[in-house]
């Protein structure tokens, strides 16, 4: 404070001084004084502060100078800078706290001064930034004003030429209309003009054609005739008959009767078809009653809870019109007397049956609409859910998926060997399986084959044995006999012996059979599953059949015992 | 289908006697009756000049050959071949000249219409009809020959004679509305009349047998009108065919109009079948080309055959623009006919000449568009079922039926551009008239008709 003080001191002595410089001017200052003041004046204030200083107030003048100084401080109302005199004659003194206080108060009016300079300053500026704007606007629309003003002449031209046009068109379009109205006239003048020559001239044609026609005619024109041969008979038949007088009214009667009995029948025949038609028509009338009828009927319970009382009335109408239609005689009246009736009661059914398809339709609109609404709530609330669910459940199916990837991939890993083996075998004992049923069956089938022919084998062996007895008796008679001749030799009888043994021993039961088992068993025993063996079997067995098979049925084995020396095979 | 050798013809003058058995045709100046099956000549007659008009009797037994040059009219008879009969009109004149339903009767306009004259073949009587309107269709006789309906003019306004034709009675005579009265029509079953305006302006009545106006239909104001009528064979319909390009169709219990025909020259609607005509040249076989080449392939147009083909919507037609600056444009509903069992209503156009349009009666929808190569010159229903026979003065000949359509090459040496032609009563065989020839064309009979439509599927 004290730092600015000292600043401004100087600047505020200053100011000041200029405020007294300009207030006390004209009052009165010391000649000196007054000179330099306007010599101040003329110079800036800040440059020379202190030259003015010096300048006002010197050794020789303080005395002056403060008088001058409490002259103009009382002028401004100031207290003094004197001390209050006690007389007049004594020497006023100075006060120093009153210069004090003045010079305090001067300060402060020049803070206060210099803020209102500055607060002034700004609000100056603003006005003067305000002013530019506001210039500037006028400028602007002064030229805007301008433009438009320009553009009003331009339109108020324009629609000048156009109310122009308009005049003028206006004045083509009567001068059309006129035109047109005049050829009207004129057409119609014409017309009658030459609708009135064509009179005229067919007048005058007339009268030329009467005339020639009197020329031509009544000039008894040879030349004007017919010649036939002979007169042809009418196509009917009929004689031509004379015309006379008197026959002419009858005629004309006749033939009037004539045209009248055609129009007669005319109407007659048509008369029939509306009939026809019109039967057809009540026909398809009444069936639609009655359909309508059995329609509604159904139905009039409810129209009857909801809809008001006319429905109602036309309801009972209609009952009354099934009453009706049971009296099929009204339909056979004339139109005239059933036709009220008969289109009153059709158009209140029809009423009745536009409502209830309108009803219905609502409805139907309106399930519709319900129906959509719906959807769309329950969709809405358990699209959520739903969603949910099934979200779970895909998290869910996934787990177990990737839990049976991983045991797959183990036991792939694992027991990878073993259980595809077993799957692999299963898969081929299976086709294997297959294969064998298939042979089995046809197996058996040769089996049957082969039984029979087997069966004709034995009866063949059989055969056989037979004859092979009776050979074996005539061989032992004569081998007999031979021995009985030949009881000398004995080598011989030993080996006659031997033979016969060989034979006769076949009589013996037990002995073929040890013989003939393992020749049975060959064939047998081979593969029986294989059935090109048995075939051949079976094929060669009657053809030639072993020894010992002959053997075997030569000694009376029975079929039983074959076949239990087959089965034993099998 | 078979074709007949070529016969010589003049004037298109070629017609099959009303019960089939004949077959009469012109050659300049004779008329030759052959018998429509095996086409032997029967009668030859020879008239005094060139044949302009002939027609049959209604019974088949006469044959009017008018000269109109010279004003007369000779008859022939079929079973008295020395029998013969001229009618002169002197210096009156002949412009047209028809046998009255009952064929003992001809009726004789003479020029300038100043009188119809009614000769008679069994008497001398002669009976004159004056003041006979001359417009398009003035005289109109009932199918069951009863009637004679007649436009008449006088003093400046129409009016309607009917008369008895048994003994020439005038029954009714009325004024009809009509500014100029262009046409009268009977109904098949006799009872109605239908009288129309000239084209200037759009006016149909129709008058029963008595004589009273039962109705009257306009369409529109102030245009073109009505250009052609035609009753179907049940009576139930009228189609009116304007300038406008459109076919109304009124109903025979009110008269008012059930449908209206419109004929746009595209077509959108993927259920009308439209067959258009092809143009194809045959491939060139060079290996199989006869050396004497045979009789078809010798015209210098037959070389190119033509197919139908079904073109696929939306079809824009070819259509004319009208001058507008001539009289008659060629605008407008210009021919008309239904089938004999009135299922079918066949119109042509005439802005749109190269098409055939036919419709569906039951339904009331458009059903077919036949699209040919050239203006359509002449189409007739069979008179027995419902099959149409077009011809566009080509070397062809058309059928269309609803199994499908198909086109036929007319052979023979040269070109053989069939102008007009006419069916048979029974619907077997079909003439065909060109220029200066005429052939006839047999068509299979029921048991063929299988195959005709197996070789029309082919076409199609």
């Amino acid at each position: 404070m004290g730092d600015w003080m000292t600043v401004t001191d100087p600047g505020l002595s200053s100011e000041s001084k200029y405020i007294s410089q300009y207030t006390s001017e004209t009052k009165m200052s010391p000649s000196s004084l007054y000179s330099q003041q306007v010599l101040c004046s003329s110079i800036p204030l800040s440059k020379n502060v202190h030259s003015f200083f010096s300048a006002f107030c010197t050794e020789e003048n303080i005395e002056q100078s403060i008088s001058y100084l409490d002259q103009e401080l009382t002028t401004f109302g100031f207290p003094s800078l004197y001390e209050e005199s006690k007389g007049k004659e004594t020497k006023r003194e100075l006060n120093i706290v009153a210069v004090l206080n003045c010079m305090n108060e001067l300060l402060v009016l020049q803070r206060k001064n210099l803020l209102a300079q500055e607060n002034v300053e700004t609000q100056n500026l603003k006005l003067g930034s305000d002013m530019d704007h506001l210039q500037n606007c006028y400028a602007k629309l002064k030229e805007q004003l301008e433009t438009s003003r320009r553009e009003m002449i331009g339109l108020q031209e324009r629609d000048r030429q156009l109310q122009c046009k308009n005049r003028n068109l206006h004045q083509l379009l009567k001068n059309e209309k006129d035109e047109v109205q005049k050829l009207q006239s004129i057409i119609a003048s014409r017309a009658t003009q030459y609708n009135h020559d064509m009179k005229r001239k067919e007048r005058e044609y007339n009268k030329l054609k009467e005339r020639l026609h009197q020329l031509v005619m009544n000039k008894k024109d040879k030349k004007i005739a017919m010649e036939v041969l002979n007169y042809v008979g009418r196509a009917d038949g009929k004689r031509g008959s004379w015309r006379t007088g008197k026959t002419e009214a009858s005629f004309f009667l006749r033939n009037e009767d004539e045209m009248y009995k055609i129009l007669l029948n005319d109407y007659e025949y048509r008369q029939k078809q509306i009939l026809m038609e019109n039967a057809e028509l009540k026909k398809v009338l009444q069936q639609m009653k009655k359909e309508m009828i059995s329609l509604l009927s159904p139905q009039k319970q409810k129209p009857r809870e909801r809809a008001d009382d006319s429905t109602g009335t036309v309801i009972s109408d209609i009952e009354e019109d099934a009453g009706e239609l049971s009296r099929e005689s009204t339909w056979d009246l004339s139109c005239e007397t059933v036709r009220e009736q008969l289109t009153n009661s059709i158009r209140k059914q029809w009423r009745i049956l536009k409502s209830h398809v309108e009803k219905l339709d609502n409805q139907v609109s309106k399930v519709h609409l319900e129906g959509f609404n719906d959807e769309d709530v329950i969709s809405r609330q358990d699209h959520e859910q739903e969603t949910e669910k099934l979200e779970l459940e895909i998290q869910q199916c996934k787990e177990m998926i990737k839990t049976q990837q991983q045991l797959l991939q183990q036991q792939l890993a694992t027991a990878c060997d073993d259980d595809t083996t077993s799957l692999l075998r299963d898969c081929y004992l299976l086709e294997e399986k297959e294969r064998l049923k298939e042979e089995w069956s046809l197996f058996k089938e040769q089996k049957k084959n082969f039984e029979k022919e087997r069966r004709s084998f034995t009866e063949a062996a059989i055969r056989l044995g037979l004859e092979r007895k009776a050979f074996e008796e005539e061989r032992a008679s004569w081998l007999k006999q031979q021995f009985l001749n030949m009881t000398t030799f004995d080598h011989q009888n030993s080996e006659n012996v031997k033979l016969f043994s060989a034979f006769s021993g076949s009589s013996d039961r037990d002995n073929p059979t040890v013989h003939s088992r393992p020749r049975q068993k060959k064939p047998h025993g081979a593969p029986s599953g294989s059935p090109v063996c048995t075939s051949k079997l079976t094929k060669s067995l009657p053809a030639s059949p072993s020894t010992s098979d002959f053997c075997q049925t030569r000694s009376c084995v029975s079929e039983h015992r074959y076949w239990s020396i087959v089965q034993s095979v099998y | 289908m078979n074709f007949s050798e070529v016969f010589k013809l003049s004037s298109l003058l070629c017609k099959f006697s009303p019960d089939g058995k004949y077959l009469a045709s012109c050659v300049q100046y004779r008329l030759v009756v052959r018998d429509a099956n095996t086409l032997q000549i029967r009668q030859l007659y020879t008239c005094l000049d060139q044949i302009q008009h002939i027609e049959w009797s209604a019974d088949s037994l006469f044959i009017l050959c008018a000269l109109y040059k010279r004003g007369l009219v000779q008859v022939w008879s079929l079973e008295q071949p020395e029998w013969h009969c001229k009618i002169d009109e002197g210096s009156a004149g002949l412009v047209a000249s028809c046998w009255s339903p009952d064929g003992r009767h001809i009726l004789n306009t003479t020029e300038f219409h100043l009188r119809i004259t009614v000769w008679s073949l069994c008497t001398k009587s002669v009976s004159y009809i004056k003041y006979p309107k001359a417009c398009q269709q003035g005289v109109t006789f009932t199918r069951d020959g009863r009637y004679l309906a007649l436009a008449e003019r006088r003093d400046c306004k129409d009016y309607v004679s009917i008369l008895v034709c048994s003994d020439w009675q005038l029954l009714r005579h009325f004024d009809t509305d009509t500014q100029d009265l262009a046409g009268i029509e009977w109904a098949p079953n006799g009872c109605v009349l239908a009288a129309w305006d000239s084209c200037l302006e759009y006016k149909i009545l129709l008058y029963s047998l008595d004589g009273r106006l039962l109705s009257t239909f306009c369409a529109y104001e102030w245009s073109l009108g009505i250009k052609s009528v035609a009753w179907s064979p049940s009576s139930q319909f009228l189609a009116v065919g304007s300038y406008d390009g459109k076919v109304r169709i009124l109903n025979h219990v009110t008269w008012k109009m059930i449908t209206e025909f419109g004929h746009p020259a595209t077509i959108n609607n993927p259920k009308i079948v439209v067959y258009k005509e092809a143009e194809k040249s045959p491939p060139l076989v060079l290996g199989r080309l006869a050396f004497p080449p045979p009789r078809a392939a010798a015209g210098p147009l037959s070389s190119t055959e033509s197919k139908y083909e079904v073109a696929s919507v939306p079809v824009s037609l070819q259509t004319l623009k009208p001058a507008a600056d001539r009289a008659n444009p060629r605008i407008g509903v210009g021919a008309l006919a239904f089938s004999p069992d009135s299922c079918f209503l066949a119109t042509r156009s005439d802005s749109v000449p190269t098409a055939v349009w036919i419709w569906d009666i039951q339904k009331l929808r458009l059903l077919a568009v036949l699209e040919q190569l050239s203006a359509v010159r002449c189409f007739q229903w069979d008179p027995r079922q419902a099959r149409l026979a077009i011809c566009t003065g080509g070397s062809k000949v058309y059928l269309w039926s609803p199994a499908g359509c198909v086109s036929v090459q007319v052979p023979g040496e040269g070109d053989f551009q069939v102008l007009s032609l006419c069916w048979h009563l029974s619907g077997d065989s079909l003439a065909l008239l060109s220029k200066d020839h005429f052939c006839l064309c047999f068509l299979e009979t029921e048991q063929g008709v299988g195959t005709a439509f197996g070789q029309r599927a082919d076409h199609t």
